[in-house]
C-alpha cells in the first residue's frame, strides 16, 4: 500500500537520530517533527549514541554512515553485539550520501534493517518507516551475524510489480556506483 | 559448533500504524516538506561555506589538490547532503560528481587533475547561477557524467 494513503500515529514512537552534521541532523529532525514524532533524541557522535542506547529504549534508530571517529556501522555493530541490550533488535536505518552497493552490503552485514539515501526526502523516510512497520521480520543471532533475517521466498510477482533484481544484476557490474533509493531498497527485500 | 537462533521480536514500529482518526502519510509528508523548506536560508549559507573550501583547494597547485583530496571530498559530500533541501539540486548533483572523483582516487587509484578541476568549475558555475534553466543544468551534469564514464570513474 502506498504510505501516502496510510494513517500514522507517531505520538509514542521514540527515535534516536545520529548525525555529526548539524545540518543533516536538522533536516532529519524537521522531517520527523513534520511526521508528528514527539520523542526525538539526537546524538552527534557514535560515543554519544552508545551512551544513550544503554539508558533508553528506542523504536527506531537512524544513523549517519560517515562520522569522525567511530562511524554509523560501528554503532550498528555495538547494538547488535549485545543480545541482552535493551535495543538489541531495534530497527536501524543507516543514512548514506554514498549508497554504493558495497556500502549497502556492509550495512546489511552489520545488522541494519535499511539504508536511506541522503539527502533525506520526507516521502522516502516515511516509505522506509512504513516498510519496517508493516513487516514482522524474524531476527537472527549467530556467531557471525546478528540482525534481521534476510531470507525471502521467490514467488510469482503481484500484478503490476516489476522484477527488481534486474537492477541488482546490473549493479554487480559497477559495485562502487552510488545507487538510487529504489536500487537500495531492492537489496533490503 | 556454530549455531543460529531465529526468533520473532516485537516490532517496535507497528504501533506507528495509526487508526481512522490519525493523519494520512500524504499530509505528514507535506508538513515535513514545509518544515525542511524553512531551513533553506541556513542550509544555503552552509553550502556557500563548503563551496569556499572546495574553491580554496582547487586554486592551489596539483600537489595540494591531491594532498587535500580528502578534505575536498568531505566538503563536496557535505554539499550533497543538504543541497537538495536547500533548493540547490543541480549544485548537489555537481558536488556528487566531485565525491565520485575523490572516491575513485581512494578506491581505484584513478586521478585526473583536469577532469577534477572541470567538475569544480562546474560547481562554481552552478553556485553562481542558481537560476540556470533545468535543461541546461541537466546537459552540464550529463557531460560531466560522460567525462567520468570515459575515465573509468564509477558513480
Amino acid at each position: 500500500m502506498n504510505p501516502a494513503a496510510v494513517r500514522f500515529n507517531f505520538s509514542k514512537t521514540r527515535i534516536l537520530a545520529i548525525d555529526d552534521s548539524p545540518q543533516g541532523a536538522d533536516i532529519l529532525s524537521q522531517i520527523l517533527v513534520g511526521f508528528c514524532v514527539e520523542q526525538i533524541t539526537k546524538a552527534a557522535s557514535a560515543e554519544e549514541a552508545k551512551a544513550k542506547l544503554v539508558r533508553e529504549e528506542f523504536n527506531l534508530i537512524i544513523a549517519d554512515d560517515k562520522m569522525p571517529g567511530p562511524d554509523g556501522y560501528s554503532v550498528i555493530k555495538a547494538i547488535r553485539a549485545d543480545p541482552k541490550g535493551i535495543n538489541y533488535t531495534v530497527p536501524i536505518m543507516l543514512a548514506s550520501a554514498r549508497p554504493t552497493k558495497s556500502n549497502c552490503l556492509r550495512a546489511r552485514d552489520a545488522g541494519a534493517n535499511y539504508v536511506l539515501a541522503k539527502p533525506f526526502v520526507p516521502s522516502v523516510v516515511l516509505s522506509a518507516i512504513h516498510l519496517i512497520a508493516s513487516i514482522n521480520r524474524e531476527f537472527v543471532t549467530s556467531d557471525n551475524y546478528r540482525g534481521p533475517d534476510r531470507r525471502f521466498r521467490i514467488g510469482p510477482l503481484p500484478a503490476g510489480v516489476q522484477e527488481r533484481r534486474a537492477d541488482e544484476l546490473r549493479l554487480l557490474q559497477a559495485p562502487e556506483r552510488a545507487m538510487s533509493q529504489d536500487e537500495v531498497s531492492a537489496l533490503f527485500g | 559448533m556454530a549455531h543460529a537462533r531465529v526468533f520473532l521480536p516485537p516490532n517496535p514500529l507497528e504501533a506507528a500504524l495509526g487508526g481512522p482518526e490519525d493523519p494520512i502519510g500524504a499530509s505528514l509528508e507535506l508538513r515535513a516538506a514545509e518544515l525542511v523548506r524553512a531551513l533553506g536560508p541556513g542550509l544555503r549559507i552552509h553550502v556557500a561555506e563548503q563551496i569556499a573550501i572546495v574553491e580554496r583547494i582547487a586554486a592551489a597547485s596539483e600537489d595540494v589538490l591531491f594532498a587535500e583530496s580528502h578534505a575536498l571530498g568531505d566538503a563536496a559530500l557535505a554539499i550533497c547532503e543538504v543541497a537538495g533541501p536547500a533548493g540547490l539540486g543541480p549544485l548537489g548533483e555537481g558536488a556528487r560528481g566531485i565525491v565520485a572523483m575523490v572516491d575513485a582516487l581512494i578506491n581505484q587509484g584513478v586521478w585526473h587533475t583536469e577532469a577534477l578541476r572541470l567538475h569544480i568549475a562546474a560547481l562554481a558555475m552552478f553556485s553562481a547561477n542558481p537560476g540556470l534553466p533545468p535543461r541546461e543544468a541537466a546537459r552540464v551534469l550529463a557531460d560531466l557524467q560522460g567525462l567520468r564514464d570515459g575515465i573509468g570513474v564509477l558513480d
